[in-house]
């Protein structure tokens, strides 16, 4: 039986109880007395929750009781039937309590805090600040609600997750909030690397008993981007040596319209479709442009991150998004070093289900950083539609080397699962003592540790389900590639033997 | 030591309930005390030992074999005397619902004890129709609405721990920021929580009542009448014997109500002859008779106390101590109790003291006859010789089930100043709230005129305060981090921003002159009226009452 079915069950059977045994005593003023109020409760109580789900048609209307109402309905009955037998004062007193206390707050809970009026009116702002953040950053979670009406004796509950692996928000407000303006902040935390758009945030009612509540709503969208934070990397020159592209000339084939830099007078002789009309007006003279030229100390390369991999969406576990960041992090800082040391870097990836590429510019890295925000696992650009079969140094940041059809002129730089990213948490044991939460935490209830268990069975599967994928390599393939590690904060190559 | 803080509320509006339903039942048996010694003891150590086993959030079948194991080992430790009958019982009811207080879902189980304790005052109080006296009620409305309360505590914690506690890591939250409030809204809290308080009152008192169960057990014999010559006059015995019943609970610690079992009543005609009046008359006032005490007995000859009276015609002769006292001018004997002294802790109800002469009784109408020989009074010492076996009670009644008697000496004077303090304390609050008013308009004299010279930096502040009040009566709040212009440009009061320009000028040291102290002051005063317009008068009544102003 499913809690809902349980708790909604609850409305009904306890009550159905006590009130058998109100009918099987002799006592006639039990019957005359107090059958009759509770039955009135009752009715009351059944007949507003009824309403408020004729309204909505859903069976979220009916599930108004929280487990601690519920319980409270179940320890009620049984107290009036302990009573009974017992015949102990004491235990009719709790019983008529409970009962009682649950009838009234369920049924003021349908009447004064059912029905999607004030999620209507209401204002709810969600903002994660800064909203461009860089990957580590402390990021803070910001709620402006105003004109919420919140009914006396309840409490507004909101809780969301900003990122997918992130901590959770949890607040709560008083009634005396009620259609007031108030702001709500929680820090989240370091910052995840990605283009994020959080899901909803939920929002209910609750009395200040904890006995019943009020269907959950969604509201408060907003978006975020975290740009990656580019690796310092050690030893990236020795990619290009692996390359020896700077022994290899490299002639510029240009057109004749073509060549900016260099320009001289024109000389007879001179092809005059290379004329610079422009210049030729400025300096009054004719002047032509010269074709560019590479020279060998500033090859091109072709920085290529692979982020072909299939079903990641469906894994549980978070060593896949370790693992990209990883890659994201490692591309632009392999990316990065080179262009310091002078060579023309173009950054190529797979997005949108198409490729992208992108010239590595030294004075405009925060747009590098934002296409690394939104670099996701793909399977709709294969790794050889990145690749450039001419004869261009390229340099593929991959976690899965593997042969492709292109020429030799391909540097791997192997980013090894196991390295970069985190275990993976530690399945609990149950078996102790003591609970794992503090006493009246609900997380130590016997249905949400089975939960979580197989919560964290289930990833641990997929851990080694992912691990099996992205962990495969013929190492001895790729003699002579290098792979990259962390090393006190820095990402450091090494050559494979 | 985080776990302790947030059971702290939970905890201590626990052991309120708990200390406070002994105290008072304490009082009211005060004669009783040194008897209650176990009560206490295993109360305090077992709630004590709950509590603890609760905060290392011990499992519940580990907390029940150590609550078990720890009563078992202190019944060893305890000297007897100490301990008394109900030291296990206590301690291990008190233990369990304590570790409950703080679990999950068990709030109605944690609530029993508790509940079992105020109950035993309460019952101290029923009548013998069960029925709680006016005292009585007030202790059960009292318990609902600490139900009331031990749930709010309870949800509190709990919610404190939703926030900070799951399976998966929870973002730390900043308190809440309020920027505006809604007008009144305490007003309408504090009528909520009256209504809610007072509904659970007056229903549990009206209710629970009903639910109770009596138990009956035979009682003490009390004393009647002496037997006369030839066919006796009713009755024909000494000794009437007497049914006792209570409303039952988990202690055995509550008294009783008497009554004369009708059924084993002689019948007149049969088992005697009915006589005439004077002081010749026998017969049994079953339906008529009162005690002298006011407790009156009902037309089956219930009677509601136990202390030894002596019935007569139309009238019962209050002892003391299970003796009879012979009224003067009357054929009354002083009798002798026949049933076995109670041997059990509270109280002493019936015992074998000689007879004691209580004067100022019954006055007898008509005047008292010559005393007939046939109504010779036997000598006090002379047991009574009961008519028939059945007519004595077999059984002897339960040790702890003393008879009921109204609370007497120091637990009711006790009982009696604390309900007196409790009232002056309401009054003085009371005072308290009704001179808000004044304080608040003697406040706001000052801030527009002070009453004394003050600076104009100190003027300035005054006008900047006078604006925040009005603001406040209409719900808006500044936080500290939020510079006046900011606020001002936020609520979009008229002259707000005025102020709010003036007064940072005065904050970074600029010149402020006789014509900016003028701007300052009209631009408040206009700012506190524009704020306040909109306002109901709900809002109106609360702005005036509320503390602190701004």
């Amino acid at each position: 039986m499913s809690g809902r079915v349980l708790r909604i069950s609850s409305l009904i059977v306890p009550s159905a109880l006590a009130a058998m045994l109100a009918l099987r005593v002799d006592h006639e003023p039990i019957w005359h007395a107090v059958a009759p109020v509770l039955v009135m409760l009752w009715i009351f109580m059944i007949g507003s929750v009824v309403m408020r789900f004729s309204e909505g048609r859903s069976w979220d209307h009916l599930d108004v009781l929280t487990a601690s109402g519920a319980a409270l309905l179940w320890l009620s009955a049984g107290s009036l039937v302990a009573s009974r037998a017992t015949g102990w004062a004491s235990l009719s007193v709790v019983g008529i309590l409970g009962l009682g206390a649950v009838y009234v707050t369920v049924a003021w809970t349908a009447l004064m805090a059912g029905g999607s009026d004030r999620w209507r009116r209401a204002s709810i702002k969600r903002a994660v600040i800064p909203e461009i953040a860089v990957e580590d950053d402390e990021l803070r979670e910001e709620l402006r609600l105003a004109n919420i009406e919140i009914p006396l004796g309840m409490r507004l509950f909101v809780t969301g997750q900003a990122m997918r692996h992130g901590p959770i928000s949890r607040y709560a407000l008083g009634a005396e909030h009620s259609f007031g303006e108030v702001k709500l902040e929680s820090e989240l935390g370091p910052a995840l690397r990605g283009e994020h758009h959080p899901p909803l945030l939920a929002l209910w009612l609750g009395d200040v008993l904890g006995l019943s509540r009020t269907p959950t709503v969604h509201r408060g969208e907003t978006m975020f981007t975290v740009m990656p934070r580019p690796g310092a990397v050690d030893g990236a020159e020795r990619l290009l040596d692996l390359g020896g592209d700077d022994a290899i000339a490299q002639p510029a084939h240009k057109l004749p319209t073509e060549g900016t830099f260099r320009i001289r007078t024109y000389v007879p002789g001179d092809d005059t479709r290379r004329i610079h009309w422009v210049r030729s007006a400025q300096q009054d003279e004719l002047v032509v442009r010269l074709p560019d030229e590479l020279p060998p100390a500033t090859p091109v390369v072709r920085v290529i991150l692979d982020n072909e991999l299939v079903g990641t969406d469906t894994l549980t576990t978070r060593a896949p998004d370790d693992l990209l960041d990883a890659l994201v992090r490692i591309w632009l800082g392999v990316g990065r070093a080179l262009g310091d040391s002078g060579t023309r870097v173009t950054l190529v990836t797979a997005l949108d289900q198409r490729r992208v590429e992108r010239k590595l510019r030294m004075r405009s890295q925060r747009d590098d950083q934002r296409l690394g925000a939104r670099v996701l696992w793909q399977t709709d650009v294969p790794l050889d539609r990145l690749l450039e079969k001419g004869g261009v140094q390229q340099i593929v940041i991959s976690s899965r080397p593997r042969r492709v059809d292109v020429a030799a002129s391909i540097a791997w730089v192997v980013v090894p699962e196991i390295a970069w990213t985190s275990p993976e948490t530690i399945v609990r044991t149950d078996g102790g003592l003591t609970h794992l939460f503090p006493s009246g935490s609900a997380e130590n209830r016997a249905g949400r540790r089975r939960r979580e268990q197989r919560r964290l069975e289930r990833s641990w599967q997929d851990r080694n389900v992912f691990s099996q994928v992205a962990c495969w390599a013929d190492w001895r393939s790729f003699s002579g590639h290098h792979v990259a590690r962390p090393v006190a904060g820095r990402i450091a190559l090494s050559v494979i033997p | 030591m985080k776990r302790l803080q947030l059971a702290a509320g939970v905890m201590l509006v626990y052991w309120l309930m708990l200390v406070g339903g002994l105290a008072l039942f304490t009082f009211n048996r005060i004669e009783d005390a040194a008897a209650l010694q176990g009560i206490w003891l295993g109360l305090l150590i077992g709630t004590g030992l709950g509590h603890l086993l609760a905060l290392r959030d011990v499992r519940f079948a580990v907390a029940f074999l150590a609550i078990l194991l720890g009563a078992c080992w202190m019944v060893a430790v305890v000297p007897p005397e100490v301990a008394g009958g109900s030291f296990a019982k206590t301690m291990v009811a008190a233990g369990l619902c304590a570790f409950w207080s703080l679990g999950d879902r068990s709030s109605l189980a944690a609530f029993w004890f508790p509940t079992m304790i105020w109950m035993l005052s309460i019952l101290d109080r029923t009548t013998d129709a069960v029925m709680p006296d006016r005292i009585g009620v007030v202790l059960l409305g009292g318990l609902a609405l600490m139900f009331v309360a031990f749930l709010r505590v309870r949800e509190s914690r709990r919610l404190q721990l939703w926030k900070t506690v799951g399976f998966a890591r929870i973002a730390a939250a900043r308190p809440a920021s309020v920027l505006k409030e809604h007008p009144g809204g305490r007003i309408a809290r504090a009528s909520w929580s009256l209504l809610v308080g007072s509904s659970a009152f007056a229903v549990t008192a009206w209710l629970a009542p009903q639910l109770w169960q009596t138990e009956r057990v035979d009682g003490d014999p009390i004393a009647i009448r002496m037997p006369r010559d030839g066919l006796p006059c009713c009755p024909t015995s000494d000794s009437a014997p007497t049914q006792r019943s209570r409303v039952k609970e988990y202690l055995d610690l509550g008294r009783g109500h008497d009554a004369i079992d009708p059924d084993r009543a002689p019948v007149p005609g049969r088992d005697c002859q009915p006589c005439g009046g004077g002081g010749g008359s026998t017969e049994l006032a079953l339906g008529g008779g009162t005690y002298s005490d006011s407790y009156p007995i009902d037309v089956t000859g219930r009677a509601t106390s136990g202390t030894g009276s002596v019935l007569t015609s139309g009238s019962y002769i209050p002892g003391t101590d299970g003796t009879a006292a012979p009224a003067p001018g009357t054929w009354s004997t002083p009798a002798v109790s026949t049933s076995p002294p109670p041997v059990a802790l509270p109280p002493a109800p019936i015992t074998l003291a000689p007879a004691q002469v209580t004067p100022a009784v019954v006055p007898v109408s008509p005047p008292p006859l010559p005393p007939s020989p046939r109504a010779a009074v036997p000598p006090p010492s002379q047991t009574p010789t009961p008519s028939s076996a059945s007519s004595i009670a077999s059984s002897e009644p339960a040790l702890t089930i003393a008879p009921h008697q109204r609370s007497t000496g120091l637990g009711a004077s006790l009982l009696h100043w604390v309900l007196v303090f409790l009232a002056c304390a309401l009054v003085l609050q009371l005072v308290a709230v009704a001179l808000r008013p004044l304080r608040r308009a003697i406040t706001l004299r000052h801030l527009r005129r002070p009453f004394w010279s003050e600076t104009v930096d100190q003027r300035i502040s005054n006008s900047w305060q006078l604006a925040l009040i009005g603001l406040r009566d209409a719900g808006w709040r500044s936080s500290s981090t939020e510079s006046p212009r900011e606020f001002a440009q936020r609520v979009q009061v008229d002259g707000l921003e005025c102020c709010a320009t003036i007064l940072e000028r005065a904050r970074h040291g600029l010149g402020v002159d006789a014509a900016d102290l003028a701007e300052m002051s009209e631009s408040a005063d206009a700012a506190y009226r524009t704020a306040r317009a909109p306002i109901g008068k709900v809002s109106r009544v609360a702005a005036a009452i509320r503390w602190p102003l701004a």
